[in-house]
């Protein structure tokens, strides 16, 4: 018989670069925070009366932005799971991994989804005049909560989509022979999915919470403006930082109550990546909702693209628009590679973390959702602060600085996708290998990071995305002769050139979705052998 | 495809990004050509042609970084005065005063007299030679033609208040961020506190429409969902020249006269090129460029004597307001405080 | 009565059944035998009703329940399964578990019938558990306990017992005859031991390249 191998003495590899990750990690992301986090402790106790003027103006805005944010997490949440419910179905083939496609519209910037919901609402109501309905007006409160919806669903049904395959087959079909399939979602799936769907919940409220230009966009005041009129107004980062953090506050309390009701399960049980056997026959009002969603979902993607493609004005002004910003579009795309990369590497060891159970697991997840919350301006004011010194002046006015905001921001969020597909892995496979194992290497190399696939090629796409997609921090960092894509854009966007908008859009989502069906592509390619 | 190549793949593609990225800086930042950095608040639609000039006239490398719109000005003067240790711009060229203003109060700006200076009004120059104005910009009202009569036109920013107007049918964009800011504190300083708060407590209490930027209201106004609204002039004029069906009006000439906002543009202290710098704000303020800017529509008043070449931008004829730019700046901070309270609520 | 007819069945071009045909009389018992591979999972899983068969059709008690083009729901069938791995709710409890497929029953009753399955089997002691706190054995027996449960008309096994010591295999032999008989359930028992298989059907058949031997 053989004797177990013990790998302890050789593993010291894997953990010199579990703690390099962790370590580079820190320094990306909370390096900034901690010098912002420095500021806001000088003007608290430096200034005298840094904090008496949060009155009540200021708690009403903060509690109305929280309602907000709330209400587009819910609603997101629940579409999210809906449309999952039906998704989870297209398994077969290659449908299976073109399903994945419907996250891909996450790429298209919250502003686009603005504008094209604006300028429809202005349709309807143009309709509704003409049809002698008088005028309709869209209340800026519902408008707000309807296009923030739109602007987040994708990241929802992604996750939803993962947090169903979580669940393995064998627990569903042991349950279908008992009951009908409603219950079986009630019971099982969607309590076996919770964590990841929850966690999906809370990243969307976090990103809501945090976004002003879709409520300004329809005039209404969220409290994320107060942060940019106090900024704008006394330029003291230290005294914008003391505001953001009742938003970082509320950030955490939802990142702990939305944690709270998850009863941390061992599932042991070995199986393949959830599927559904059978097509089930849904009730009448579920099956309607399911088709409600769906439709959503459609309107979602073909509201912006439509819309688009009318301010666009048809291929020779996109190819034109497109031809200009050519270098900007490289840039753009050089940087959000090595984001997506940068990403991956970094966020492996805080998602590993996250995954031992324990107490320490709940304060990475609380770190991990920390950074999202933070301004965007204020993310960047924070690189320069670190950044920005003698020695490293090379570093400092090259690309790699856009690359550090990217990573700033949205690494947290990639390690939380990372995290997601880590709790799928059944850790039978992880020991076998490491039984197995004539290397630590190996195991990882030729077992683990090809189970965590799935949750890599997600995590790359959606910090790729975001990253595409920047401005707040990217405006403050990008080097001198250099700018992205979306700085371009909203240039065009000042001065009313919304044709070249609209034709950069476009080529935005369509590299996406050409990308992410080539990925999806070479997924199912891997996969079916 | 086998799970190892894959992964070998991934690690070859990480690392070749990270040497070309790193081969990418050195090549902006390893050689000695001519080059200087310019920071400017002013659209890229605008300003790129003359920057693009002056690096075709001298051979020296601009490398500009464009502001936003949507940063609500927090984007460059904040970056500004984070790189204060370590500067990377050369020049810091503003669309308006006040942000310049600011950036010398707290200590980014150096002190550059330019011979160019000459021939522009002392008004517009700070006295310390921290920065130098030229090329103003005016807020003016534009109106939607189709849904306005010519006799119905208002005539005053203070028209806006009027019962002739419903709150639904006028706007203006937030009056904390950029100039729409300017202007708030232009008004408090010739109005005095109490009746420029009252100004925008009425706009408030009427529910005008408060929009995003002067580029929305200008939208907003061409599309016929406003009937008239208060803009920058270069945002007005390119409603005008896409066509849209609206009219531009010199707001206040029997009254406190139109607001004008020079453009100003500083040395920044410890600039990495000083002596390109100081070329590109000789540049900046001869009158060439102001006359270019005037005929780009993104300056109505060129502040070099005798420097208009083109009639219809001929702006001399105009009633301005009266107002001391030290006076505008003090104000800005209470101005932005007491408005925040009113219209973000 | 468990009635096949020329059921066949495909996973891509992969044929597993080709045909099987066989009837298992009202309260009787079969044992389906056959190497790894050989299709005896796939069989009751079209029974079960989680997969349409894509020839030939299936029925329980007389009524068409699977053909190619109708399936009826599982949980509509009457069936009591228990999986080859024992598939527990890892967030429910044991008793919880095996409650699950108790519907439509007084909450006093389906309580009793829960205590009284765990009793029998043993692990009476673990229902307030999670199956993460258990061991194999007890798992399959919890299985094995919410198989049982709503007393089905048909009683499904994958491989029961295996993982089970040879002891406590007697015993629980012993409970699902009993269990059966007292219920009246029709079984179809998927198992590797020939004695096993003797010991809880009368009939056996061999599976084999997706035919019956």
């Amino acid at each position: 018989m053989n004797s177990p191998r013990y790998s302890s003495g050789k593993s010291k590899i894997l953990v010199l670069i579990k703690y390099l990750g962790l370590i580079s990690f820190f320094a990306v992301v909370f390096a900034p925070l901690a010098a912002l986090f420095y500021e806001a402790a000088r003007s608290l106790f430096g200034v005298p009366g840094a904090w008496s003027d949060f009155g009540a103006r200021r708690l009403f805005l903060l509690l109305r932005s929280a309602g907000l944010a709330a209400g587009v997490a819910s609603c997101v949440a629940v579409l999210g799971v809906l449309i999952a419910s039906v998704l989870i179905h297209w398994n077969t083939g290659r449908v299976a991994r073109l399903r994945w496609l419907a996250v891909v519209p996450a790429l298209l910037p919250p502003y686009v989804h603005a504008m094209a919901w604006d300028a429809s609402f202005f349709r309807l109501n143009v309709l509704a005049k003409s049809a002698g309905f008088g005028s309709v007006q869209v209340d800026g409160w519902l408008a707000a909560w309807w296009v923030q919806v739109m602007a987040l669903l994708p990241i929802a049904v992604g996750l939803s989509l993962l947090s169903f395959e979580t669940v393995k087959p064998k627990l569903i079909e042991a349950a279908l022979v008992h009951r009908p399939e409603l219950d079986v979602l009630n019971r099982v799936v969607l309590p076996l999915a919770a964590p990841v769907i929850l966690a999906g919940a809370g990243i969307v409220f976090v990103l809501s919470l945090a976004d002003y230009t879709i409520p300004s966009l329809f005039l209404v005041n969220v409290y994320p403006l107060e942060i940019f009129a106090e900024f704008s107004a006394g330029s003291d980062p230290g005294r914008a930082m003391l505001l953001s953090l009742p938003l970082l506050l509320v950030t955490l309390l939802v990142m702990v109550l939305v944690q709270l009701p998850i009863r941390r399960v061992v599932d042991a049980s070995s199986g393949r990546a959830g599927r559904w056997t059978v097509s089930p026959i849904w009730s009448g009002w579920f099956g309607a909702l399911q088709v409600f969603s769906l439709l959503i979902l459609t309107l979602q993607l073909a509201v912006p693209l439509v819309e688009l493609m009318i301010k666009a004005g048809g291929w020779p002004a996109i190819f034109t628009a497109v031809s200009y910003a050519k270098s900007e579009i490289i840039y753009t795309f050089i940087i959000a590679l090595l984001v997506a990369l940068f990403c991956l590497l970094i966020g492996l060891a805080p998602a590993m973390e996250l995954n031992r159970s324990g107490k320490g697991s709940g304060i990475w997840w609380l770190l991990l959702a920390l950074p999202l919350a933070v301004p965007a301006s204020l993310v960047g004011i924070g690189l320069i602060t670190v950044w920005n010194q003698p020695v490293l002046q090379h570093f400092y006015s090259s690309l790699l600085m856009p690359v550090m905001a990217g990573l700033a921001r949205f690494a947290p969020l990639g390690a939380l996708i990372i995290f997601a597909q880590l709790r799928r892995i059944d850790p039978l496979l992880l020991d076998a290998a490491r039984v197995a194992q004539k290397s630590p290497w190996q195991a990882w190399t030729q077992v683990g990071l090809p189970l965590l696939r799935p949750g890599l090629v997600a995590a790359a796409l959606v910090s790729f995305a975001l990253t595409a997609g920047e401005l707040g921090a990217t405006l403050l960092v990008a080097p001198p002769g250099q700018a992205t894509l979306t700085m371009r854009i909203y240039n065009y966007l000042h001065y009313g050139a919304s044709g070249s908008v609209a034709g950069l859009c476009l080529l935005m989502v369509t590299a996406g979705l050409a990308a992410g069906a080539a990925s999806v592509f070479a997924m199912t390619r891997s996969s079916s052998r | 495809m086998p799970p190892k190549k894959l992964i070998s793949i991934f690690i070859l593609a990480a690392c070749g990004l990270l040497l070309l990225s790193i081969l990418l800086s050195g090549c902006t930042s390893g050689n000695r050509e001519r080059k200087v950095v310019v920071y400017t608040s002013v659209d890229q639609h605008y300003s790129e042609p003359v920057l693009k000039k002056f690096e075709q006239d001298t051979g020296i490398k601009v490398l500009p970084v464009y502001d936003v719109e949507a940063a609500k000005t927090t984007g460059l003067v904040n970056r500004l005065i984070a790189e204060k240790k370590q500067p990377q711009a050369d020049v810091f060229w503003n669309s308006e005063f006040v942000q310049t203003m600011l950036l010398k109060e707290a200590g980014v700006l150096a002190s550059y007299r330019s011979p160019s200076a000459q021939g522009i009004p002392v008004a517009f120059c700070d006295q310390e030679g921290f920065w130098t104005g030229f090329g103003g910009r005016a807020r003016v009202l534009i109106v939607n033609t189709d849904l306005v009569e010519q006799a119905d036109f208002p005539r005053s920013i203070f028209d806006l208040t009027s019962e002739r107007w419903s709150g639904q049918e006028v706007g203006i964009a937030y009056p904390l961020f950029g100039t729409s800011a300017t202007h708030a504190a232009a008004l408090y300083a010739v109005l005095g506190a109490q009746e420029g708060k009252r100004f925008y407590d009425t706009l408030k209490t009427k529910g005008v429409q408060v929009v995003e930027g002067n580029s929305v209201v200008r939208d907003l106004v061409a599309q016929g969902r406003l009937k008239a609204g208060l803009t920058d002039t270069d945002d007005a004029f390119q409603a005008v020249s896409d066509g849209a069906p609206v009219k531009i009006v010199v707001p206040d000439q029997e009254g406190i006269g139109v607001f004008i906002i020079p453009n100003t543009v500083a040395l920044v202290a410890g600039a990495p090129n000083p002596e390109e710098a100081g070329m590109m704000i000789d540049y900046l303020l001869s009158a060439a460029v102001e006359n270019d800017l005037t005929s780009s529509g993104f300056i109505q008043a060129p502040l070099h004597a005798g420097a208009v070449n083109d009639e219809a931008a001929d702006w001399s004829g105009f009633k301005k307001m009266d107002v001391n730019f030290e006076s505008v700046y003090q104000n800005l901070e209470n101005v932005k405080y007491e408005l925040s309270q009113i219209f973000i609520r | 009565m468990i009635e096949t007819r020329q059921v066949a069945k495909k996973y891509g071009e992969v044929p597993v059944l080709a045909g099987i045909s066989f009837s298992v009389p009202e309260r009787g018992a079969l044992a389906v035998m056959g190497p790894s591979g050989s299709g005896k999972t796939t069989l009751l899983r079209l029974i079960a009703g989680l997969e349409p068969p894509d020839e030939g059709e299936i029925r329980l008690g007389g009524r068409l329940a699977s053909s190619n083009n109708f399936l009826l729901p599982p949980y509509r069938r009457d069936v009591g399964m228990v999986f080859q791995s024992p598939a527990l709710w890892p967030h429910m409890t044991v008793a919880e578990n095996v409650r699950y497929g108790l519907k439509g029953i007084p909450r006093g009753a389906a309580k009793g019938r829960v205590e009284e399955l765990l009793e029998r089997m043993g692990i009476g002691e673990l229902r307030n558990r999670f199956p993460g706190e258990i061991s194999g054995g007890q798992a399959r027996r919890v299985a094995l306990a919410r198989a049982l449960a709503p007393r089905p008309r048909f009683l499904l096994l994958d491989e029961p017992l295996t993982n089970v010591e040879a002891q406590l295999k007697e015993k629980l032999i012993l409970l699902i005859r009993e269990e059966k008989e007292k219920h009246g359930a029709t079984l179809v028992c998927v198992t590797h031991e020939r004695s096993e298989a003797q010991r809880l059907a009368e009939q056996v058949v061999v599976l084999e390249g997706g035919l019956i031997k």
